[in-house]
């Protein structure tokens, strides 16, 4: 058994994103039965503090404010920075998949705002895509 | 006390953490753009109880094993490559309150703590590959959306457990039954985002090798593969090896979730393969783990001494039909000599293979590998779909002599 002072020391700081460890912890407790603890129990540790959610490695450009309301609330955004360049078509199906299948909230006008800052950072030109649409 | 899960003893363990992700970002061993094969942009990062691995996304975590891992027969729990779907991951599991449910269209509902688990049904072991279904992704051509992998999306364990079988049957399956599904104490960050349930048919999770694990290498799972519990379905992809599983339900009627009905899905023939111009639109959930091969020694651009013997090694791969035949080529697929294979840890294993090589000259040198099976599965020169899914390509390294 080991100590871990580090971690017992980071549990004072303040939750970046705490409606999402709330959500998870949450989870956890109902999925056991909100039974009480009969031991010392230590306080629940929060995971996601001072991650880089955060937008900094989204570089600026049009769109960008879109994309930080769109997208980070489920992930972050080396989901987007890791990503190949793809056709506008492509950037506008995962867009559209994002809204209908996994519940992403983007008003309709942000729609397209979002797929120009995607293909502004990870897009390939119209003309190469051309070859590629008829797909 | 924050009790780091690899350290303990099964059942010993009352609580794990995982801890400030932050301070183990800003410590990570390696910073900047690291490569791995097929030239993908990877940045380390050590998360809890992990070793520096390839950042994919820290929300949810996804991490890459780098492929020199790959030389030990098991890969070591703090090198397991991690993959969740959904950012609201569990960070803490108290034993004292975990329950698995066995619930739905049974006899009688079981809700067990981890230890009854352990002492109530027999243990069993089984050394299996867990590879992900995207493994690889990253070097499909065309390129595919979605978590941009490379060969680092799988590991090799050993996993010990109690057969699902015997707790359905402890519960009781009802007539009328069809499926089984499964679901973590892992959350969705928002109220649209579908819960991560997988299912099995039946027939699949009454089959005797597929195990509720409680241990991973004889160690309790690290809370990022899966602590407590993990369903371990041998030989199929890890899409169904469902982390921190807290609830199994039998299904009178066929499941319609989102990641069986939408997700994970694969064109209808043995291979998976559709062509960009002409995509299938028969798809099925994918299932058993291809076949395929790849180098750990050497790594794509080392550079090597003339007339001295290399040796070179690596890993085959499928779901269980009997590895039997690995070939390698060191001039670009023109000749081929096959490569002693290791002893095999069991069928559900990958496979080590090992090939000495003298680079006769001074030059650039395109190596190869490719795998056969006991069932004749064999690799493919090309293939593709949509998702990036079961690559079978046989692959090929650049290396340079003198």
């Amino acid at each position: 058994m080991k100590m871990d002072e580090t971690s017992t020391r980071k549990t004072d700081r303040k939750a970046v994103v705490p409606l999402l460890v709330g959500l998870a912890v949450a989870g956890l407790l109902s999925s056991c039965g909100g039974e009480p603890e009969t031991q010392e129990a230590p306080v629940q540790q929060i995971a996601y503090e001072g991650l880089p959610l955060g937008p900094d490695e989204l570089p600026p450009g049009p769109g960008r404010e879109a994309v930080l309301n769109a997208c980070l609330l489920c992930h972050s955004p080396a989901y987007l920075t890791m990503q190949p360049p793809f056709p506008r078509a492509v950037w506008e199906g995962v867009v559209q998949k994002m809204v209908q299948t996994y519940g992403a909230q983007v008003r309709p006008y942000d729609r397209k705002l979002v797929v120009d800052y995607l293909m502004s950072i990870r897009g390939v030109p119209a003309k190469k895509s051309e070859v590629k649409k008829d797909t | 006390m924050w009790v780091q899960p690899q350290l303990q003893a099964p059942g010993v363990t009352r609580r794990v953490l995982l801890g400030s992700l932050a301070a183990l970002l800003t410590g990570c061993s390696g910073s900047g753009p690291e490569q791995v094969t097929g030239a993908l942009p990877r940045r380390l990062v050590r998360f809890p109880g992990k070793d520096a691995l390839y950042l994919l996304t820290d929300r949810p975590p996804q991490l890459e094993t780098p492929v020199k891992y790959f030389a030990h027969d098991l890969t070591p729990n703090s090198a397991f490559f991690v993959r969740w779907h959904l950012s609201g991951v569990p960070t803490s599991v108290d034993l004292q309150s975990f329950r698995l449910h066995v619930k739905g269209h049974v006899g009688r509902n079981l809700s067990l703590t981890v230890d009854e688990l352990r002492r109530r049904f027999e243990p069993v072991s089984v050394v299996a590959l867990n590879q992900c279904s995207g493994n690889s992704r990253g070097l499909f051509e065309p390129r595919v959306t979605g978590g941009q992998w490379g060969h680092g999306a799988m590991g090799n364990a050993r996993w010990t457990g109690v057969r699902l079988r015997d707790l359905l049957q402890a519960a009781g399956i009802r007539s009328g039954a069809v499926e089984v599904s499964f679901r973590g104490l892992d959350a969705a960050p928002a109220p649209g985002v579908p819960a991560y349930v997988k299912t099995l048919q039946l027939d699949k999770a009454q089959d005797e090798d597929v195990l509720v694990a409680y241990a991973m290498n004889d160690e309790p799972l690290p809370l990022l593969n899966g602590f407590p519990l993990r369903l371990v379905v041998p030989g199929w992809y890890a899409t169904y090896w469902v982390k921190a599983l807290t609830e199994i339900e039998v299904l009178a009627e066929p499941f319609q979730g989102f990641w069986m009905s939408k997700a994970y899905r694969i064109p209808n023939n043995p291979n998976g393969i559709e062509a960009p111009d002409q995509l299938a639109q028969d798809l099925v959930p994918i299932t058993r783990i291809c076949i395929h091969s790849i180098f750990v020694k050497p790594e794509s651009g080392e550079r090597l001494p003339v007339g001295k013997a290399i040796a070179l090694e690596g890993v085959a791969t499928d779901g269980g039909g009997d590895i039997n035949l690995v070939e390698v080529s060191t001039d670009g697929g023109a000749n081929w000599e096959p490569a002693a294979l290791d002893a095999s840890l069991g069928r559900y294993s990958w496979r080590r293979w090992r090939h000495s090589w003298t680079p006769p000259r001074a030059g650039a040198y395109t190596l190869m590998v490719r795998a056969s099976n006991a069932a004749g599965e064999t690799q493919q020169q090309h293939h593709w779909n949509r998702s990036g899914y079961m690559r079978q390509v046989v692959e090929s390294i650049q290396v340079k002599a003198g």
